[in-house]
């Protein structure tokens, strides 16, 4: 094959580089392979439609309370918090938070 | 930290803690040590972490005590959080290392992903060369996408969930992972092909059970 002649391009070819037609958008052999392929237009427009999904799922549900509980004991253990003043402090900050 | 992180992790900041308090009040007075401050960070954020985690790891168990984890360290680094990012984008870096710490340790999945990643050949996303189906675009809703995620080898899902639903780019999710990017890209390929796969799967079985 010449320089600047076009190839024509296979499915398995075109589904080889695949990735990287994501990443630079396709040179002129693979979109007209793209054009033409109703086969690999279809893998493109699912990959892209799974990835669109997939940016729009929002974060799930809140974990137990038991973690923060966790959370306060494990700081309380190690010192970093005062175990009455921080429950103290907390409980009464609410109440003003509250009041607010 | 990626664009698309970025602008996920600024909706994130605008929020206010406790009536009257700011986000920005409660990391300056966490930073000196203050429990309420802290618990209303916590409540800020708890869950988009655990929702990280959860879905990196697919386990709830785990995903609690790695929450847990991760904002113990948080409590412990945060005088050292200087604001050169947005503190969501901080707060999720630091999770994330939190579970792919815990991860390695398991090992699964290791620091090389090139050796430890890569699924068994029957495991791999298959050929789709011949087979023309239709496509699926209206035929997924949320709680299906979120089943097949959670069925994709963690090899697969971590990379899926980094990028794809967290928004960081490869060079991020390289450097963090210890891959090079041609890598993270080449398993983000497998991990959608994959995904595809299951949920062309399950598309199936619920048209068989109509």
């Amino acid at each position: 094959m010449k320089w600047g002649e076009s190839k024509i391009m296979n499915c398995a070819e075109f589904q080889k580089v695949l990735p990287y037609i994501f990443e630079t958008g396709g040179n002129t052999d693979e979109l007209e392979h793209l054009k033409t392929c109703p086969i690999c237009s279809d893998l493109v427009q699912d990959l892209r439609y799974i990835a669109d999904q997939a940016k729009l799922l929002l974060p799930l549900r809140d974990p137990s309370p038991q973690v923060w509980d966790n959370i306060q004991n494990s700081l309380e253990r190690e010192g970093l918090v005062k175990p009455q003043a921080a429950r103290a402090q907390s409980a009464g900050k609410k109440k003003i938070a509250s009041r607010e | 930290m990626g664009r698309t992180a970025n602008i996920r992790a600024t909706t994130t900041a605008k929020k206010t803690a406790a009536p009257g308090f700011s986000e920005a009040q409660a990391i300056d007075q966490a930073k000196g040590g203050d429990a309420y401050a802290f618990e209303q960070l916590y409540g800020l954020h708890k869950r988009r972490v655990y929702s990280l985690c959860l879905r990196m790891t697919g386990n709830t168990a785990e995903a609690e005590d790695l929450t847990q984890e991760a904002f113990l360290q948080l409590y412990r680094k945060i005088a050292t959080f200087r604001g050169e990012s947005a503190f969501s984008t901080w707060l999720h870096r630091l999770s994330v290392n939190v579970v792919l710490m815990h991860l390695r340790k398991k090992g699964l999945p290791e620091v090389s992903l090139e050796e430890t990643l890569e699924p068994q050949q029957e495991d791999g996303p298959k050929k789709d060369i011949g087979a023309r189906d239709n496509v699926l675009a209206g035929s997924i809703d949320r709680v299906n996408l979120e089943r097949a995620i959670e069925n994709l080898p963690p090899g697969y899902r971590i990379i899926f969930v980094l990028h794809d639903i967290e928004g960081y780019e490869h060079n991020e999710i390289a450097e963090m992972m210890g891959c090079s990017i041609g890598n993270s890209k080449s398993q983000l390929h497998k991990a959608r092909m994959k995904l595809r796969d299951l949920l062309k799967q399950s598309r199936v079985e619920r048209a068989a059970r109509r």
